[in-house]
């Protein structure tokens, strides 16, 4: 093999490789930057003026500025507990103690999407301060989230005042539980 | 090993590396540099624009389904950005960012419980009598705020609660009487 050949196989290397490394270390799959509870993930650092360029680079690439991380800390997931795929095929529950911040909010979006399924704190109706949540393409009784038309999507759950909810410790913070239910 | 096979592996590894941080550092900051300078075609430098369906403020709307967003791509070469802020009685916040995402400033409905207020934004300036002039200012008015942003350029984000129909025409009301402007 020649110079030249060498010289264009190193480079082409290089560049998908350095191109590859850096997409993947920018986009949601970071685990880096991303922290895990389970099936849920946040990014910690979102918002923060430390933040790193990569956890910068999430932000801007998806075309967005997060809030400050004292404003409000988003979860997301793509799969229920069981570990399978969110899909709108599928219905689903999803069960909490009502959260102790000042607003919350539990939001569907598909992958690269905002959301377009959204319900707070002022939508819902509350059993014994435990709430429930069907998610389904379908409407449903009760306090629903639809999934119409979203293929595997994400599911967000965010939280306002975030400062004060994680200071106050993990003991006294529960994130929902997210059950199959039955799927078409 | 030859020498040559490891001139080429090393060149490959630099090349892979040179090009994962020029896209970490450099592609992002352009990708909002470009966003930025829509914006501004659009509604303007030193504008506020509340973000809607297609327009470039929208752009930066993480969670539109959620929150109502107004945004201001401001330039400080000329002069200050004074921002006349009119607040809706519901959770908002004010974000200013720097030209790469970092957060500069930011404010919110708790720690402003008020329903107007001005922001001065003032370049970091080395001449004292800008500061003690911004001081003055503050003074005036208890409602003005002065930041001094570090940066010459950079984007502030207005959000607030917009979930529901009526908190969502509380906010757009309020963002419609608020104004980004320079003082000269």
């Amino acid at each position: 093999m020649n110079s030249t050949a060498r010289f264009a196989i190193s480079l082409l290397l290089g560049v998908v490789i350095g191109l590859g490394s850096a997409r993947y270390l920018a986009g949601p799959s970071n685990p880096l930057i991303r922290e895990s509870h389970g099936q849920w993930f946040t990014w910690p650092s979102a918002g923060h003026p430390d933040s790193s360029p990569y956890s910068q680079s999430k932000y801007l690439l998806a075309g967005v500025l997060p809030e400050h991380f004292s404003e409000t800390v988003t979860f997301f997931r793509q799969h229920d507990d069981a570990g399978g795929r969110l899909s709108s095929q599928c219905n689903y529950v999803i069960s909490m103690a009502r959260p102790a911040a000042r607003r919350w909010a539990v939001s569907l979006a598909a992958p690269d999407s905002a959301p377009t399924s959204v319900l707070t704190q002022n939508d819902v109706i509350a059993n014994n301060d435990r709430i429930e949540i069907s998610i389904s393409g379908y409407p449903q009784s009760g306090n629903w989230l639809g999934s119409n038309g979203l293929d595997e999507p994400y599911l967000f759950f965010r939280l306002y005042d975030a400062e004060n909810i994680l200071n106050r410790g993990n003991d006294t913070f529960e994130l929902p539980a997210v059950k199959l239910e039955t799927c078409s | 090993m030859n020498t040559s096979r490891a001139f080429w592996i090393l060149f490959g590894v630099l090349t892979a590396l040179a090009v994962h941080l020029a896209y970490i550092l450099f592609f992002p900051a352009s990708q909002l540099a470009d966003q930025t300078e829509k914006l501004m075609e659009e509604a303007g430098a030193n504008k506020l624009q509340i973000a809607e369906r297609d327009n470039a403020a929208m752009g930066f709307a993480e969670f539109p389904g959620e929150l109502v967003y107004a945004v201001c791509a401001f330039d400080l070469a000329s002069s200050p950005l004074v921002m006349r802020a009119q607040v809706p009685d519901q959770y908002w916040s004010i974000d200013i960012y720097g030209p790469r995402g970092e957060t500069v400033y930011t404010l919110n409905d708790q720690q402003a419980p008020r329903q107007q207020l001005t922001l001065e934004l003032h370049d970091a300036d080395p001449d004292p009598q800008a500061i003690v002039n911004a001081a003055n200012s503050t003074g005036r008015n208890m409602n003005a705020i002065t930041v001094l942003t570090g940066t010459r350029t950079g984007i502030v984000i207005m959000r607030s609660a917009g979930a529901g129909p009526v908190e969502r025409q509380a906010a757009i009301e309020a963002f419609r009487a608020s104004a980004c402007s320079v003082t000269r």
